[in-house]
């Protein structure tokens, strides 16, 4: 049972390893979650008219999303930049500021140069029109061409950001970027909020509709469950019997015709297949128009039970099946080839000996010795029908999880995609520890681990 | 067995010879796989003449790119996916697979100097890059040079300085076993522990520019813990056998020993996890470009013809040769495995 606990205590830190994974991409790839959740809101349209608002706006919005603190216990930066680089507010800004440091080296002539700009672009509202709208300009630049733009004009508000300028340049210290600095930022930051949000079970609202992402995943997962459900209840109700026969008429024309389905059902598709039942059997292009195409199908209200199964029965079957039939022949031929090794075993003999009839061999003995891969494959199967999930729902419309987690990807929803990911990855992990419990619970004899302990 | 052998080689060859296969010249396939005809035939059936008497042998999709011109193209980016994160997964799973499985925690040994300034060499020198010198890196392959220079600079001057302190110290030039295959089992884990195919729809969905090199990179980067761990098993079970202790006893140094002798042995059954390797990735490629993430939009492949064929059932063409040929690749990836895999399944 050590190796049980030793592996338990993985189960928390794989997940905590991918919640920092998760916390990492969802910073470093491109795009500004606040602007992103402002047009969500309407906003950008309306305050885009008048840049000041919409700068306050936009930093009492990322106040409240608490990108004002620092992304993660500790920095790791250089001594070019300052160590509340996290403070200058629009994530445009501060990669612009970064830039100038990373270049010129000395912060205090690029933090001037900086306030300048920012002053004249947002706080003077009596300056002229152009030095205001050349000063925009300089803060959206992504290019290191200041220059190019300071060079054109000659508008007196422009002699400070001028300045300023020229002092930036005329006194660089590269040599700065090379001095290098820890900063520990203490508790107060954004993983920190993040991972004990999580912990009480607030995933916080998506970016895109703003409901809360507990609520989504709530309305999505039923039907997964539903789903995948289902289709691991038929996986073993169908493979059991089938793997066991198999190896007990191994060579027979049963199980040449068995062995060749399987590997054809292991190898072919399901995603391709699901296309083509959905392309031929689910649209009225080859008048084979059998099956309702579209979702989870709509129950009147009012109807008994059993129409409302049929109903879900026409709209699941093909779905279903395509989840199905590769895990099925999978664990089939992980079944025979255990049970083909346990038929070979001296016990069987005895059991026939002793006057058992074949089938209770079969069953009673064999069985229970060759149970062993589908605890395991169990452990493998469920994240894997999840992920298979993706597919299957998009081809046949199913608003489940998959689906979910594909719309929220496109559009860049971290909080949804986030969540769905860890959740994932902890049906994953579980998935794989139910695996080492099953085996030494099947199996006292194992002792897993015990090489690693020499 | 040996039609999955023809049929990869095949495969490949189409694959190296796409471009004389399928161009707009006097090619077997007249048609570029990039052609458009926007104004001619769309979705025409196998076996319809274009307007200058050449013939769409498997049809046209919906900009009129000639399929059997794309399952080509197709080929080539299935072959590509899969040799490149297959040498990708080789280069990491390999080195680290087999040293845990040849050394396992004891075998390796290095003075606690050597140690000690390879862990600081790691630990410093990556923190080094990330807080200075990846902001003056200009591009990956310049980061990739910088990381390693800062990492083996850290190393060598904190060895120096160990190995001088060494003189006064005993306990720095006691030879230590590193605890390599520990080490490894932890990295399998966690990087197993990765939902693949949901971190690959995440990343690729996110990134503004796909590029097939990303994929081909993350299918790498995720996948080789299967070769590593089936290594590992089997290097196992080799180093326990006699041959080894004899080529010990004749005086074979241990590095010697793993790349000569006990790796070799383990090739064979490992060209059979690599093939299915390379079957899963294929499909894991199919499965994005069908998804349309990952793959640039104006690529075909595979993937994204079957895709065409959801918004256009009728065409039946679109769904049917795609989805054969991967079928196909993949059955021929699974073929090669002869023994069950529970071979690689864990101990």
């Amino acid at each position: 049972m050590g190796y049980l606990l030793r592996r338990l205590i993985y189960l928390p830190l794989s997940l905590l390893l991918l919640s920092l994974l998760c916390f990492a991409l969802s910073r470093a790839t491109p795009g500004d979650p606040v602007e992103q959740r402002m047009s969500a809101e309407g906003e950008r349209g309306v305050l885009s008219q008048d840049p000041s608002a919409y700068l306050a706006r936009y930093r009492r919005l990322a106040a409240e999303m608490h990108y004002d603190l620092p992304p993660f216990y500790l920095t790791l930066t250089n001594a070019s930049l300052p160590d509340t680089l996290y403070r200058i507010a629009p994530r445009s800004h501060r990669q612009l500021v970064r830039r100038l440091a990373t270049r010129y080296g000395s912060w205090p002539n690029v933090q001037n140069y900086y306030r300048a700009v920012e002053q004249l672009a947002y706080h003077r509202p009596l300056a002229a029109e152009a030095g205001i709208t050349l000063a925009r300009r300089l803060l959206l630049d992504r290019s290191p061409e200041q220059e190019r733009l300071l060079e054109i004009p000659a508008y007196p508000e422009l002699t400070a950001v001028r300045e300023a300028y020229a002092s930036m340049v005329s006194n660089p210290q590269p040599g700065r970027v090379l001095l290098p600095r820890l900063i520990w930022n203490g508790t107060d930051n954004q993983y920190h909020r993040y991972l004990a949000g999580m912990l009480r079970g607030d995933f916080g609202v998506s970016y895109t509709d703003r409901r809360s992402v507990a609520g989504k995943i709530a309305r999505a997962l039923p039907r997964t469950a539903l789903l995948n459900g289902v289709a691991l209840f038929l996986v073993y109700l169908l493979a059991v019997p089938l793997g066991m026969y198999m190896a007990r008429y191994a060579g027979s024309l049963f199980d040449r015709w068995a062995t060749l389905l399987t590997f054809l059902g292991f190898g072919i598709p399901s995603f391709w297949v699901a296309t083509l039942l959905a392309n031929f059997f689910t649209t009225p292009a080859f008048g084979m128009d059998y099956f309702p195409s579209m979702g989870f199908g709509d129950v009147p209200p009012g109807v008994g039970w059993w129409e409302e199964v049929q109903v879900r029965a026409s709209h699941l079957i093909l779905p279903v099946a395509c989840l199905t039939y590769p895990a099925l022949a999978y664990v089939a031929r992980h079944l025979r080839a255990a049970a083909l090794l346990q038929l070979r075993q001296p016990y069987v003999n005895t059991a026939r000996m002793k006057g058992l009839s074949e089938s209770q061999v079969l069953w009673r003995h064999v069985f229970r010795n060759a149970a062993f891969p589908l605890v395991t494959l169990l452990g493998g199967l469920l994240p894997g029908l999840l992920a298979g999930s993706v597919l299957i729902e998009q081809i046949f419309n199913l608003p489940g999880m998959g689906r979910l987690l594909f719309t929220s990807a496109l559009a860049r929803d971290w909080p949804v995609v986030t969540a769905l990911v860890l959740l994932n990855g902890l049906v994953t992990v579980i998935g794989l520890w139910l695996a080492d419990v099953g085996y030494v619970l099947l199996d006292p004899r194992l002792r897993l681990g015990k090489r690693g302990l020499q | 067995m040996r039609w999955a052998y023809a049929y990869l080689i095949v495969l490949v060859i189409v694959a190296l010879l796409a471009p004389w296969l399928a161009n707009d010249s006097a090619a077997p396939i007249p048609f570029r796989a990039e052609t458009t005809a926007l104004t001619g035939a769309r979705y025409a059936s196998p076996g319809t003449l274009a307007a200058d008497g050449r013939r769409h042998y498997l049809g046209t999709d919906r900009l009129g790119r000639d399929t059997a011109a794309g399952l080509v193209a197709g080929t080539r980016v299935a072959v590509l996916v899969g040799a490149g994160s297959l040498v990708l997964a080789l280069l990491i799973g390999v080195p680290l697979g087999a040293v845990a499985g040849f050394f396992g925690d004891g075998g390796l040994h290095l003075s606690r100097a050597g140690l000690v300034s390879l862990v600081l060499g790691l630990l410093v020198g990556s923190a080094y890059f990330w807080a200075s010198l990846a902001r003056l890196a200009a591009g990956p392959l310049h980061g990739v040079t910088y990381w390693v220079c800062s990492v083996g600079v850290v190393a060598a001057v904190s060895w120096l300085l160990l190995r001088a302190a060494g003189r006064w110290v005993a306990s720095l030039r006691q030879p230590v076993g590193v605890p390599v295959d520990r080490v490894v089992l932890l990295l399998i884990e966690l990087v197993s522990s990765i939902p693949g195919l949901v971190i690959l729809i995440v990343v690729l969905s996110l990134v503004r520019v796909p590029s097939l090199w990303l994929v081909i990179l993350i299918i790498g980067l995720i996948g080789w813990t299967s070769i590593a761990r089936f290594l590992r098993a089997e290097l196992l079970r080799i180093r326990e056998l006699p041959y080894i202790a004899a080529a010990r006893i004749t005086g074979v140094g241990e590095w010697r020993l793993l790349w000569r002798h006990a790796l070799p042995n383990a090739i064979g059954p490992l060209v059979v996890v690599a093939a299915f390797f390379v079957g899963s990735s294929i499909l894991a490629e199919a499965m994005l470009s069908f998804l349309g993430v990952g793959v640039p939009a104006d690529q075909v492949t595979w993937g994204s013809l079957l895709q065409q064929s959801r918004a256009r059932p009728e065409a039946w063409w679109l769904a049917v040769f795609p989805g054969l040929l991967l079928t196909l690749t993949v059955l021929a990836c699974n073929r090669l495995r002869r023994e069950g895999p529970e071979r690689q399944s864990r101990k």
